[in-house]
């Protein structure tokens, strides 16, 4: 508590300071683009909040938690030596045996090992780097190494528990290492393992490491795999783009550090001693899949409460005024996903923006815990001018804020299945989007502005899967995705939260967010699979949904199977395309025909033009194609020369659809007019004018003005 | 002040030199819209509806199948820059002569043409003393935010522009060294010793780059559906402009006349 105010006064100095040093700016006419950091009020970091004392909030506001997903407890004891950047630790386990038969080997994961050596699994991958991120040549390689691991037995009567060496040995890919126990435990008994070990963490570009005095220490101890229902083990190599995957359980862990580092972890603080130049903090995390900490001198702390729930945001001090934003972000974030997808349980957050040098450990989750990345804002007198975005650190905290959900709590194979970890994520972020900024109609709020013209959430989504081509299709474990395809992100991210938001436009946002929420609640605290969403929700939507009705009154139907099957497991793309309009004579009887006697007779001329034609003369014909692979049902916009729009639903089976109004005259179609199809990446040729038409604006003229624009500013603007 | 008032009344009394050149200007432009708009036209085919609602989705779903229409743009308005520094340069001695005094259409034009070979070869010169301010400033300001180093290079930018148009003065109107740099270099010591002409030219400069971001923000504000003469008046503004900081420098030779050669 005292130190979170010594911190606070330290930041009204720099915030001053920085203030001072910007009249120099100001004085040069230019103050108004220096944004945040010039001549603005101190930041309001709230007022440091008491630590609450359970782990879990209180059982009427956390939602159920089902007892037997309760599968490893841990006690942790970690010593950080900031010299070395080395953790000498030493791990309690207690696993049980949930499956259906004996188990005599459990399978743990060391993923720091992924950064021992050129050849692991993950560098053999990532070459060295991850996102944007590099080795450091000077401190490249993480390790994790285990001393012993001994079983825990019965106490005998000293008061000690009988210990019983175990074998255990690394696999040939050492972030996977096997423990053979000396006898089986028994479907429902458990176990109990205590293992020693030694973690050197790399300078930080991967999610863990340090840098100067900052470090973030995640995946740091050894985690047993996950016991699948049929009785196999669930435990794979640590690559480039797999996360991670455990059982739910409780944490006790006791750190030792230096006593002048501002520590933040996942759960609550329980305990804090002051040792010389040592601090003991015993933090208790419960129902969680994994424990981070975070260390730092220079960390500023953000405060603000909601709901009941401790948010405590932990930013370098040169970025204080950034604390208020991603604060504002975790509120509304919480609001909207726990409207959403149910309540969150936990009873603290904490929000970590890593110091300048330790960017790699932005933007990744931990439970109760995520770091985010530094806010990018746009200058004030640009935004004054209609530039802006929504795409930095904001969208950042919101999307690792998402991840409390998928997969903090609805803990799915992040290895087998990443889509439904970072796909239904995404997904989720732009909901909170929705929700927090509007509108939740066929536009969806903007998250780029550039001169007052906006780049909305669906735009993006079209965009970015337009430039990935049919790489690869979504549903693929995550060591299937290669960084030479560079797919991944696009795919999993992007694409998934597409087909989502499809869904949601063609069924129906009510009843699609009703059917999401059934998911969130069945499964929470449960590790649910790519079926598992697909079978909830055709339970809720129906496996064929009714979209409309062709005009002999057929139903038009989208087969939820068959939309999953497409968009999950191949790469075909939506794609449809306005063929041509014809506007030709109406059928007539011009000709020669017989008459009741057999003679020939008439043999009026045909009528020469239709653009002479009065409209009820005209048959107005408009052709249709759809160029992608993947087949949906889509609707067809026509305008008529008599001012009146008719829509079609097409069902998108067969390549042309041809539409004819006998006796009127076609002005203009529009292929799926609200955009519902998000999957749809090109969407310009939709669009399409008969001839000697006008729509209201073209490209050509647009593209036109702006180089006329654009010449005149040179020519004319820079004058002589 | 008399300076610039002077300067502006030797715009306004050459209302014809101001209109003339803004048409000029108005005609590229327009030749170079009308070029873009056919380019896209044809690419595009039958698909040219932009949809208002959606105009920056709209142009990138365009441009990421035909991205040849983003180079066709640029150099559109780099070949509209050349133009702009070549003709500038050429005309430079004829507006120089028209703004010193009215003159009859042969005295004008064959003043304007003895004098262009002095005016190319002081502007060249001119050139390496641009690069030396520009050096020094952005090397005396390099250790400052980026904002204050950029703003730095922008003001000696314009004071440049003041001592080219300085030197261009001196050899057009007041018989200076024709060849010599030491005319390009008096230019610049005039201009920089002189806050009474430097300082209302280069508020004239800031005001032209001013119009210029607003004629681009007018144009990717109103991108598809706005009218095209607001940019259209503001380039007769920035003409204007030009013309009124060339004007103050030739009242201030005017009044106190540069060394002759
Ligand atoms: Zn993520």
């Amino acid at each position: 508590m005292l130190r979170a105010r010594s911190h606070v006064a330290a930041l009204g100095v720099g915030v001053a300071e920085r203030a001072r040093r910007c009249t120099l700016g100001a004085a040069l006419l230019v103050g108004g683009a220096t944004g945040l950091a010039c001549g603005e009020a101190p930041p309001d970091l709230g007022t440091p909040l008491p630590e609450p004392t359970q782990a879990l909030r209180p059982p009427d506001q956390r939602g159920p938690i089902p007892e037997a997903s309760r599968i490893v407890d841990y006690e942790l004891e970690a010593r950080y030596d900031e010299t070395e950047h080395r953790i000498d630790g030493r791990t309690r386990i207690t696993w049980r045996n949930h499956g259906p038969a004996p188990v005599d080997r459990i399978p743990f994961h060391l993923y720091m090992n992924g950064f021992r050596a050129q050849d692991t699994a993950w560098m053999q991958q990532g070459r060295g780097s991850h996102r944007s991120y590099g080795q450091d040549p000077e401190a490249p390689w993480g390790y994790i190494d285990i001393a012993s691991v001994e079983r825990l037995g019965s106490l005998g009567s000293d008061g000690n528990a009988a210990r019983t060496e175990l074998r255990h040995a690394e696999r040939s890919e050492p972030s996977l290492m096997d423990v053979w126990l000396d006898a089986p435990v028994a479907p429902g008994a458990e176990v109990q393992l205590e293992l020693v070990f030694t973690t050197h963490l790399p300078k930080v570009f991967a999610r863990t490491g340090y840098s100067g005095r900052f470090v973030l220490a995640g995946q740091w101890f050894p985690k047993p795999g996950v016991l699948m229902p049929d009785g196999s083990w669930s435990a794979h190599p640590f690559t480039v783009y797999s996360e991670f995957f455990a059982d739910f359980g409780q944490y006790e862990v006791q750190l030792d550090l230096p006593a002048d580092l501002v520590v933040g972890a996942s759960g609550i603080l329980v305990s804090r001693e002051e040792d010389g130049d040592r601090q003991r903090l015993r933090y208790r995390a419960e129902m969680v899949h994994d424990f981070a900490w975070t260390a730092g001198t220079d960390l500023v702390e953000a405060w603000a409460e909601h709901d009941g729930i401790r948010i405590r945001a932990l930013v370098p001090e040169a970025r204080a005024a950034d604390a208020p934003v991603h604060l504002q972000a975790q509120r509304a974030t919480l609001d909207s996903m726990q409207a959403r997808f149910g309540p969150y349980p936990w009873s603290t957050i904490t929000i970590v923006d890593p110091p300048p040098g330790a960017s790699g450990a932005g933007g990744m989750e931990y439970p109760t815990f995520y770091t985010t990345t530094q806010l990018r804002p746009i200058p004030s007198v640009l935004r004054r001018l209609g530039f802006d975005h929504r795409v930095g650190g904001e969208f950042t905290t919101v999307h690792e804020f998402g991840h409390q959900y998928f997969q903090g709590l609805l803990a799915s194979n992040e290895f087998d299945q990443p889509w439904l970890d970072e796909g239904l994520n995404t997904f989720s972020n732009f909901l909170v989007y929705i929700d927090e900024y509007g509108p939740d109609d066929a536009d969806g709020p903007w998250l780029l502005q550039v001169a007052g013209n906006p780049l909305t959430v669906y735009d993006g989504l079209r965009l970015d899967n337009g430039g990935i081509g049919p790489s690869q299709p979504i549903d693929l474990p995550a060591d299937r995705f290669s960084p030479l395809v560079n797919a991944y992100d696009s795919v999993t991210y992007r694409k998934t939260a597409a087909i989502m938001m499809t869904l949601r436009r063609l069924a129906g946002a009510e009843p699609f967010d009703r059917a999401m929420r059934t998911y969130a609640d069945r499964f929470r605290f449960r590790h649910p699979t790519g079926a598992d969403l697909e079978a909830t929700l055709a339970e809720e939507l129906g496996d064929r949904i009714v979209l409309g009705r062709t005009a002999d009154g057929r139903p038009i139907e989208l087969s939820l199977a068959d939309y999953f099957e497409q968009a999950l497991r191949t790469t075909r793309a939506v794609d449809f395309r306005a063929h041509d309009i014809v506007n030709r004579p109406r059928l007539g009887d011009a000709g020669w025909h017989r008459d009741e006697h057999g003679e020939l007779v008439g043999g009026d001329p045909p009528e020469p033009r239709s653009a002479d034609l009065p409209d009820d003369e005209v048959e107005g014909v408009v052709v249709v194609h759809r160029r992608g692979e993947f087949v949906v049902p889509v609707e067809i916009e026509v305008q008529l020369s008599d001012g009146t729009r008719e829509r079609v639903l097409w069902d998108g089976t067969g390549r042309y659809r041809v539409l004819t109004w006998p006796g009127r005259r076609v002005r203009a179609v529009s292929i799926d007019p609200e955009g519902r199809l998000v999957l749809e990446t090109r969407r310009y040729d939709n669009t399409r004018w008969a001839e000697g038409e006008h729509p209201r604006a073209t490209m050509p003229d647009a593209m036109g003005q702006l180089a006329e624009a654009s010449s005149l500013a040179v020519l004319g603007g820079l004058g002589p | 002040m008399s300076r610039v008032l002077g300067g502006l009344f030797r715009v306004l009394r050459a209302p014809g030199l101001w209109l003339g050149l803004w048409l000029g200007v108005t005609a590229v432009a327009g030749l170079v819209g009308i070029h873009m708009r056919a380019v896209v036209a044809a690419t595009l085919g039958p698909f040219t509806a932009l949809d208002l609602d959606h105009v920056l989705f709209n142009t990138f779903d365009v441009v990421r199948d035909h991205p040849a229409l983003v180079s066709e743009l640029i150099v559109s308005v780099v070949g509209s820059a050349t133009l702009g520094a070549l003709v500038w340069t050429l005309l430079a001695p004829l507006l120089i002569a028209r703004l010193a005094q009215p003159r009859s259409w042969s005295e004008l034009g064959g003043r304007a043409f003895s004098r262009l070979p002095t005016v190319l070869v002081q502007s060249l010169w001119h050139l390496p003393l641009r690069l030396l301010l520009l050096l020094v400033v952005g090397l005396s300001t390099r250790t400052l935010p980026p904002l204050v180093t950029w703003s730095a290079l922008g003001l000696a930018w314009l004071v440049a522009g003041v001592a080219l148009d300085a030197t261009r003065v001196a050899v057009v109107e007041h018989d200076a060294a024709p060849w010599h740099i030491r005319s390009a270099w008096r230019g610049l010591v005039r201009a920089v010793r002189r806050p009474g002409l430097l300082g209302p030219c280069v508020l004239l400069g800031i005001g032209q780059l001013a119009l210029t971001a607003t004629i681009l923000w007018l144009a990717l504000a109103g991108f598809g559906h706005a009218s095209p003469w607001p940019a259209r008046l503001l380039a007769l503004l920035g003409v204007g402009l030009g013309l009124w900081r060339i004007a103050i420098i030739v009242q201030d030779a005017a009044d106190d006349p540069p060394a002759a050669a």
